[in-house]
């Protein structure tokens, strides 16, 4: 009796066991193309894409603090399948991508990637400007910073723009003739931080002119709410570009800095008087000399005049004049 | 003789359900573990091979040559420029910083002096006061230096910055002749170099821990458009277009070989 009773017993569990298996078997088949991770590989681990198998779609939230203008994400799929194009770096603040997983059954699934940046906001910029008082910023000139809640030192992901009276916008260009053209935090005189970020050159062939400050980081921008006006100003600042000519020929004065406007004089010193020289041409960067035919051989510091300015000079190079 | 039976029917429903489950874990059970798709990772055929890359050129502004342009950066696995909106990804091996791109530096995410930082790569340089052919030993992670920019010119010539891959002869004395074309002459030191004075300067071999921990060493040969030896260079010579060639080999390896 007891024997019947385990073969019984045992019997049972067989059949259990074959349905079991038997009903696993029905369920339908998982696809062949999913996605199974999503990471996004940074310098202090990884940040987990969430897919979501309902809506197919993969959500991504990218902190400030890495500075990424572009995420590269490592994507594992079920095995066999592949993506049905390359998997390519992905800006940031792209709104559109997709992913089409080819499954090795041959199905196809396309997911859909979102991207939350997350940024500190407000977003601010110091004003150059106040309603009492325009600042004034000579065209040309190298050395502005911008201060700002940055919260980054990345100036990769920075844009600043000069916005005109027609709202055309003139991106101000990184100044490296000064070195390293930097995001810095700084601490400014209530105590609080922010970052300056400089140095950045007005561009040389704007005119003079009120304009609106205008400032990019990532998905974040503000503008000034008082305009900064250009003016011209005295040129301060040459290309060192020490040449040899002779006697009659022309030589070109070239501006690294605040533009060249209204030239009405280039000259020499000669002997504590100036000698004039024929102005040839000239625009906003340079002006082109002509040197007189009996000019004695010698080398001589020219300097030019621009508007009411007093003379500008490269001071410590010049124009040799051969033999 | 009920508690016996008692006693024997949980036991054969543990066993059941042991058995069950075994049965089940056993038959039913699949294992899931994911893998990257192998199509993401770089080619392997690139490893233990000289590799030449001719020419490669960045942007220069002669008139304006105290002004850097912006990181260029390289993968040795492509041998291709990179975008620089890619910087922090891992998908290059070299950047050329500074003035006329000319200062190399390896990719490294943990750095916040290289243009890399925030990213996953684990990179860095070395340079060696060795031939290309004699660097058989791959230094230690802990000589590779993390910044960017870090290996340019040599203290052999003027504007030294330790040991670098070129020499800067600024007035052409060095290594030139005094002629003003041989002023601001780019050696590179690939090779040995005499000087004018008699001193012999070494080749340099720059070695590369590359974002994903592979090792290349690399012999910088020329700076100047398909000109190749130093007698070549010239000051109006087309630059810069790099010329260098490199091995790679995987990671965790120890020695640098090349292999059929």
């Amino acid at each position: 009796m007891q024997s019947l009773k385990h073969i019984f017993l045992l019997l049972v569990s067989g059949l259990i066991l074959a349905g079991g298996c038997t009903k696993t078997e029905d369920l339908p088949p998982l696809s062949q193309s999913r996605m199974l991770s999503f990471k996004v590989p940074t310098a202090d681990g990884d940040i987990i894409g969430a897919i979501d198998e309902s809506d197919k779609t993969i959500t991504v939230y990218v902190p400030f603090y890495h500075q990424f203008a572009v995420i590269d994400p490592e994507i594992i799929l079920s095995e066999g399948a592949k993506l049905e194009e390359e998997s390519l770096p992905v800006n940031v603040l792209e709104g559109d991508v997709q992913y089409t997983v080819i499954g090795n059954d041959g199905s196809r699934t396309t997911y859909s990637l979102t991207i939350h940046l997350q940024q500190i906001t407000p977003f601010t910029i110091s004003e150059p400007s106040t309603e009492e008082l325009i600042a004034k910023w000579e065209v040309g000139y190298g050395m502005v910073s911008i201060r700002a809640n940055f919260n980054t030192t990345d100036p990769s992901n920075i844009t600043v723009y000069l916005v005109d009276e027609t709202g055309a916008e003139h991106p101000l260009i990184p100044n490296t003739a000064l070195g390293h053209v930097g995001v810095e935090p700084v601490i400014i005189g209530d105590g609080q931080k922010t970052y300056s970020f400089g140095n950045l050159q007005i561009p040389q062939e704007l005119t003079p002119g009120l304009y609106h400050l205008k400032v990019n980081m990532l998905n974040l921008s503000a503008t000034s709410t008082y305009p900064v006006e250009l003016v011209w100003g005295k040129p301060s600042a040459f290309i060192y570009a020490p040449v040899t000519i002779k006697a009659g020929e022309t030589f070109t004065l070239e501006t690294g800095s605040i533009s060249l406007h209204d030239v009405r004089e280039v000259s020499f010193s000669v002997n504590g008087g100036k000698l004039p020289l024929e102005i040839v041409e000239w625009d906003y960067k340079k002006v082109i000399a002509r040197v007189p035919a009996d000019l004695a051989p010698g080398t001589y510091i020219p300097s030019i005049v621009c508007g009411d300015f007093e003379p500008a000079s490269p001071g410590w190079w010049g124009i040799t004049i051969a033999e | 003789m009920n508690m016996k039976y008692t006693y024997f029917s949980s036991t054969s429903t543990l066993l059941a359900v042991f058995l069950m489950g075994t049965l089940v874990l056993t038959s039913c059970s699949k294992s899931d573990d994911p893998q990257p798709d192998p199509d993401l990772e770089p080619g392997t055929d690139v490893y233990y091979k000289l590799h030449r890359i001719e020419n490669f050129a960045v942007e220069t502004d002669d008139e304006n040559p105290t002004q850097a342009k912006s990181a260029v950066l390289f993968s040795l696995f492509t041998k291709e420029e990179v975008p620089s909106s890619h910087a922090k990804t891992t998908r290059w091996d070299i950047s050329f910083n500074g003035l006329y791109n000319s200062f190399l530096g390896g990719n490294n995410g943990s750095n916040s002096n290289n243009v890399a930082y925030g990213g996953a790569g684990k990179g860095g340089v070395v340079i060696l006061e060795k031939e290309f052919d004699d660097v058989k030993e791959i230094p230690a992670d802990g000589q590779f230096n993390a910044k960017s920019g870090i290996i340019g010119t040599d203290d052999a010539g003027a504007f030294g910055e330790g040991i670098g891959w070129y020499l800067y002869d600024f007035g052409g004395t060095i290594l030139g002749d005094g002629t003003e074309q041989k002023e601001h002459v780019a050696y590179a030191l690939g090779s040995p170099l005499t000087t004018n004075a008699g001193t012999v300067i070494p080749a340099r071999t720059i070695i590369v821990k590359t974002p994903k921990g592979d090792y290349a060493k690399i012999k910088m040969i020329s700076c100047y458009k398909d000109a190749f030896i130093p007698d070549a260079w010239f000051k109006d010579t087309p630059h810069m277009f790099f010329t260098f060639e490199y091995v790679i080999v995987p990671a965790g390896s120890t020695q640098f070989e090349i292999k059929p």
